[in-house]
């Protein structure tokens, strides 16, 4: 399962050199000493496995990835901030993780090989925890780094062995490809992170912002936070690769939840991205998207719930982009298509026609924004030492490619640097940003012109907008799941096909099947919308940003939400003790049916 | 401009407030006490009204500073909160509670709640909190009593104690404790003593100290109004190595105490750093266990406190058995029966903060209930006379004896005393004369447990996710430092000893104590406790063998790093 959700974290880079690449081993960078003691002990294993002759399974390559991560969040809800406040930030957010890729075997088959069929608990067996010292002690970094690794090599060990036999067991695979890519080694050391917020003055943005809620009864949860995530990330491996990046990420994040009188909770959620601190929004955006939300969120609580619907659609923007990143961007991770647990949706259609051939898709890192809004997805180099790179999938609807990391599959045995994890987790390929650019853009009249169109020619009595959304997920495995979407949407309209005033609906959810979704795209806008999140799968939550126009779908599926049961609160709001309340009475017990309707 | 809104909304809720004698001069209990008093309204046509609610706030702001050989990794000042609602619905003779609902759902969102507090203890966003809690604990606590009395209706109970009890409440706002912290002295202290393991066998090893204080507010129908403070302080060495063989060995030593002044001075502190390397060296170097054994064990410092909180301040907690629970049969079922050796007697007594000098971290002035804690005599020469009560009745006792912690009863600070106490050379003695009747080549000493984590494979350590009481019977942590005492009285230090369970029947087979008790400051089930215990002679307990799988020594040379 693949999930996206807006609400946490998005990375972008901050004035990271330009990347140099450069061939034979690099001298480690003497002034920086996290990086002098990482290059110390890769160059105690490849003494001792590398360079020293022996027998038996031995690891052949092993990198290090440090995140110098200092990393927060300041939340306030209605005036007061809530969960964990720090007093003595920046120190007392700030964590150094070590990740040790460590792999046994060769480059044709090592210890990352996947294993069919199983189910293995062998992370229990670790005791190692990766934190190293925030302080520049070359002595106890190196005596942490070399725990960590110690642990990273048993646990290698074991794993290829598992592999070996595994191979041996199962029937032969589809894809033989290389378990590891050889790469162009890099070096690029740019300066450590420098940019900080103001936390104080941001702390008291928040209190007022949040404060806003406290105007509207009906609102029983209202918080505004922001997020901030800046530091340094390093990489050094065997081959002699060293980069050392900055990176500075922030999001003011706004979200607000009411209970309808149905049961039905609603949640809305708003947030605005910065890539650099004097990017974040000033405080009289923060209180007008506040009160934006918050009277969104009192229209779309007394809107009407709406029942199941199939027929046409426009999916605006930001839901457009969501939907690409679940419905194509998953499908198209390179190490999916030769795992073969996995649907394939895609697999062998390189060189074909998937979408209608005016719309195009490239995964590009290295786009820092678009328009005046940072991109979450954009980096310089992966976290497998590969440089970003922009990837051609989707020309004139026709699939060109894949995004790739260092694990190659058939007919694509390099990296296009979209190997991506989480700190603690192993990377694999992931998305970056997700452009989806149309050939045909209508003005935003005209779409909506066409979908009139369509309703009438369908003869359906309205057609549905499908506006803000929460989030998504996928299942791209095959098996007793279906290999189907979700994308959540918060703001529904529907548009009649008479001409009536439109109006808003709650409680849809959308749901499709990739392949069939695809080929119901009719038309597309103008208007493209940005969506920034966080994504999880396997290796973990990265940030990411898909870009899409508004889509004008033919025939879209929404079913009715899974609904929350519980009354609104009994007693009025505090802050609104002798307001009017007016949660119905439960009725009188019925009196108990002498007799059914059924009965004769 | 902060305090100005505070004492603006004390002003807005005075009208709620008003049922108070006179307002109190906290906002924050203000801000309980309106909701409180608002929530007692609460109604959903015919069903069960609130006859009892309750609101505690807890806010925690906690120093914390670690440092593993020589360097920080981590230095955090952080402060969070949490509230806890309570809405007794029905009557004290049955309500809502003492009740193991078949239904999760309900039973999950008892526990539960979707909705934060805040940490800034603003008294309109807590109103806004509590009203929401307070609102889901009503509608929770309305369906449970529906299915306790579906229960009721279906089984046949045996007897049926009333589900709360009355307690004479006095309002207690005890003024704040903020104990100064030299945070400069202490980040260089950890870093200092931590560095001292640089050249050591050790592979991990870390030292840490943690400045808190906890406080707390709360608030009930029936007139609890109190506010109080719980500082502490700890410090903690811990280092652990890997055996030529693979084993993993650990030591540590720890300090804690209500303020700096209850902890050790630097020289002091380097010098125990100096002496739990020296231990893991011989850790290092001992012989394993291999055999497994069976007969006296003499549990001395740490250990011995361990031992009597696990074996009898754990199984005297919650004594109230909850409807359509398991029935497994407990200590608490045995009261004036014996349960132990008569050459000793136990104590409980939160009220005394202080023992020789040493502060009692499990020391509280009113228990979760707002009850002032009473001293408690729990076993004389043997017999069990009480065990730890919160409001909720047992068949037996119908009072709370103010021991409400986390909810049910619980230990606070545990004594144990001995009229007739031997001193640690007789204690010895007589270990390895009852090794010799049993034809046993030595006894065993254990004078630590493990703290902290351990390998799943062994448990846990003590307090560690797989550490809990098992049904009938006592686990105990895994030693860290045990000996084997041979005839001629010398002491051999071990490793890769594990014991196996001890039955309920352990207390019995006390055959001495010592008579010089250790000061333990630990945590049970989440909640400080400390147990003032002296040295324990068991007759029979029984250890497994070692792991016989250790991982393999590290392939990469250990980084030579000067001190």
């Amino acid at each position: 399962m693949r999930t996206l959700r807006p609400a946490a974290a998005c990375l972008a880079l901050l004035a990271a050199s330009a990347p140099r690449s450069a061939e034979g081993p690099a001298p480690a960078d003497s002034r920086d000493a996290l990086l002098s003691a990482l290059a110390a002990q890769l160059e105690s294993a490849r003494a001792r496995w590398m360079a020293a002759e022996g027998t038996g399974p031995r690891p052949y390559y092993v990198a290090y990835r440090v995140a110098d991560d200092t990393e927060y969040t300041d939340s306030a809800g209605f005036g007061a901030l809530q969960d964990v406040v720090v007093a003595n930030g920046p120190i007392g957010d700030r964590k150094r993780w070590l990740d040790v890729s460590v792999r046994v075997g060769s480059p044709e088959l090592d210890s990352t090989h996947r294993l069919r069929d199983s189910f293995d608990f062998d992370w229990l067996d670790s005791r190692d925890d990766g934190l190293l010292p925030i302080e520049d002690d070359a002595g106890a970094l190196q005596l942490a780094i070399w725990r960590v690794t110690d642990g990273a090599y048993r646990g290698a060990l074991r794993r290829y062995l598992k592999v070996k036999a595994n191979r041996e067991v199962k029937v032969e695979e589809e894809d033989r490809a290389a378990d590891f890519s050889d790469e162009k080694l890099a070096v690029s050391v740019g300066p450590p992170a420098a940019a900080a917020v103001d936390r104080a003055l941001w702390r008291e943005r928040l209190r007022r912002a949040s404060a806003r809620f406290r105007d509207h009864p009906i609102i029983l949860v209202g918080e505004v936070s922001l997020h901030v995530r800046t530091g340094t990330r390093y990489f050094a491996d065997t081959a002699g690769s060293r980069i050392r990046q900055a990176h500075f990420a922030a999001r003011v994040a706004i979200s607000g939840q009411a209970r309808a009188d149905d049961g039905n909770e609603v949640e809305l959620f708003d947030s605005i991205e910065a890539d650099r601190p004097d990017g974040l929004p000033d405080e009289a955006t923060v209180a007008a998207r506040v009160e934006a939300l918050a009277k969104r969120l009192e229209a779309v609580r007394a809107a009407p719930p709406v029942d199941a619907y199939s027929g046409p659609a426009i999916v605006a923007g930001r839901a457009a982009a969501v939907m690409f990143h679940e419905i194509f961007g998953h499908r198209i991770e390179g190490h999916r298509q030769k795992d073969e647990d996995d649907g394939h949706t895609f697999t062998k259609k390189l060189g074909q026609r998937i979408v209608p051939d005016f719309i195009s898709v490239a995964d590009d890192p290295t786009q820092r924004a678009w328009g005046p809004t940072p991109l979450s997805g954009a980096y310089a180099f992966d976290d497998e030492g590969v440089p970003a790179q922009r990837v051609p999938l989707v020309e004139r609807g026709v699939l060109k490619g894949f995004l790739m990391g260092r694990s190659p599959i058939r007919g694509f045995p390099h990296s296009n640097g979209h190997g991506r994890a989480q700190a603690g987790r192993g990377p694999v390929a992931r998305q970056g940003n997700l452009l989806v650019q149309s050939s045909q853009e209508l003005a935003p009249a005209a779409l909506r012109e066409r979908l009139l169109a369509e309703l009438r020619k369908r003869n359906k009595p309205y057609g549905l907008i499908i506006d803000e959304i929460a989030g998504g997920f996928t299942n791209t495995q095959a098996g007793a799941m279906p290999q189907a979407f979700k994308v959540i949407p918060r703001v529904v309209t529907r548009v009649y096909a008479d001409g009536r005033k439109d109006e808003l609906v709650r409680g849809v959810d959308l749901v499709g099947t990739p392949l069939s979704t695809f080929e119901q795209i009719l038309a597309t806008g103008s208007d493209s919308g940005v969506f920034n999140g966080v994504c999880g799968a396997e290796s973990g939550w990265v940030p990411v940003s898909a870009v899409a126009p508004s889509l004008l779908v033919g025939e879209i599926e929404v079913e009715r939400k899974g609904k929350g049961h519980d009354r609104p609160p009994l007693l009025p709001p505090p802050l609104f003790p002798s307001m009017a309340w007016g949660p119905p009475k439960p009725a009188a017990p019925p009196a108990p049916p002498s007799a059914t309707r059924d009965q004769p | 401009m902060r305090r100005a809104r505070w004492m603006a909304a004390l002003l807005a809720c005075s009208g709620a407030a008003a049922r108070a004698e006179k307002p109190p001069p906290d906002p924050v209990l203000a801000a309980m006490q309106a909701e409180v008093a608002r929530a007692q309204g609460l109604s959903l046509g015919e069903l069960d009204r609130p006859y009892y609610v309750s609101a505690a706030v807890n806010r925690s702001s906690t120093l914390a500073i670690a440092a593993s050989f020589g360097a920080l990794v981590s230095a955090r000042d952080q402060s969070w909160a949490s509230t806890e609602v309570k809405v007794r619905v029905g009557s004290p003779a049955l309500d809502d509670t003492n009740f193991r609902d078949t239904d999760f759902a309900l039973e999950f969102r008892q526990w539960f709640s979707p909705y934060r507090a805040p940490v800034e203890l603003d008294p309109d966003a807590l109103r806004q909190t509590l009203w929401l809690r307070l609102d889901d604990a009503y509608k929770v606590a309305v369906e449970r009593i529906a299915h306790k009395r579906a229960f009721l209706q279906t089984k046949r109970v045996e007897a049926l104690p009333p589900d709360f009890s009355a307690a004479r409440l006095e309002p207690r706002v005890l003024p704040p404790q903020q104990p100064a912290v030299e945070q400069a002295r202490w980040t260089s202290l950890v870093r200092k003593a931590s560095a001292l393991f640089r050249d050591s066998a050790a592979d991990e090893a870390s030292v840490r100290f943690v400045s808190s204080v906890e406080r707390r507010w709360f608030v009930s129908s029936d007139g609890a109004l109190d506010r109080f403070d719980l500082p502490s302080v700890e410090l903690t060495i811990q280092a652990s190595a890997q055996a030529p063989d693979g084993m993993e060995v650990q030591a540590g030593a720890e300090w804690s105490g209500r303020g700096e002044g209850d902890l050790p001075r630097d020289e002091a502190v380097v010098a125990e750093a100096q002496r739990v390397r020296d231990r893991i060296g011989q850790l290092v170097a001992a012989p394993v266990m291999k055999e497994e054994y069976s007969g006296p064990v003499l549990f001395t410092g740490r250990a011995a406190a361990i031992f009597f909180l696990k074996t009898l301040g754990e199984p005297l907690s919650g004594p109230r058995r909850p409807l359509g629970a398991q029935d497994r049969g407990r200590l608490t079922d045995r009261l004036e029966k014996h349960i132990a050796s008569k050459i000793f007697t136990v104590r409980d007594d939160p009220t005394q903060e202080r023992f020789k000098g040493k502060a009692l971290l499990g020391a509280f002035p009113v228990d979760d209930e707002g009850v002032v804690p009473v001293p408690l005599l729990l076993v004389q020469d043997g017999v069990l006379k009480t065990y730890f009560m919160s409001r909720t009745p047992t068949a037996a006792i119908a009072a709370s004896n103010g021991h409400c912690r986390g909810g049910r009863g619980a230990p606070g600070n545990l004594f144990v005393e001995a009229a007739h106490g031997i001193s640690r050379a007789r204690l010895k003695q007589a270990l390895v004369e009852m090794a010799k009747d049993e034809d046993l080549k030595y006894g065993l000493l254990v004078e630590d447990f493990q703290s902290g984590r351990g390998s799943w494979r062994d448990g846990g350590g003590e307090g560690g996710f797989f550490d809990s009481s098992s049904s009938g019977g006592v686990r105990l942590p895994v030693p860290s430092v045990v000996y084997r005492v041979s005839p001629d009285g010398k002491e051999e230090l071990v490793r890769g000893v594990r014991l196996k369970g001890l039955p309920v029947r352990a207390l019995k087979d006390v055959v001495a104590v010592g008579a010089d008790p250790a000061v333990v400051n630990a945590r049970s089930q989440g909640e400080r406790v400390s147990i003032v215990a002296p040295a324990v002679l068991v007759k029979d307990v029984e250890t497994e063998r070692p792991n016989p799988e250790q991982d393999i020594p590290p392939q990469l040379p250990r980084p030579v790093v000067a001190r």
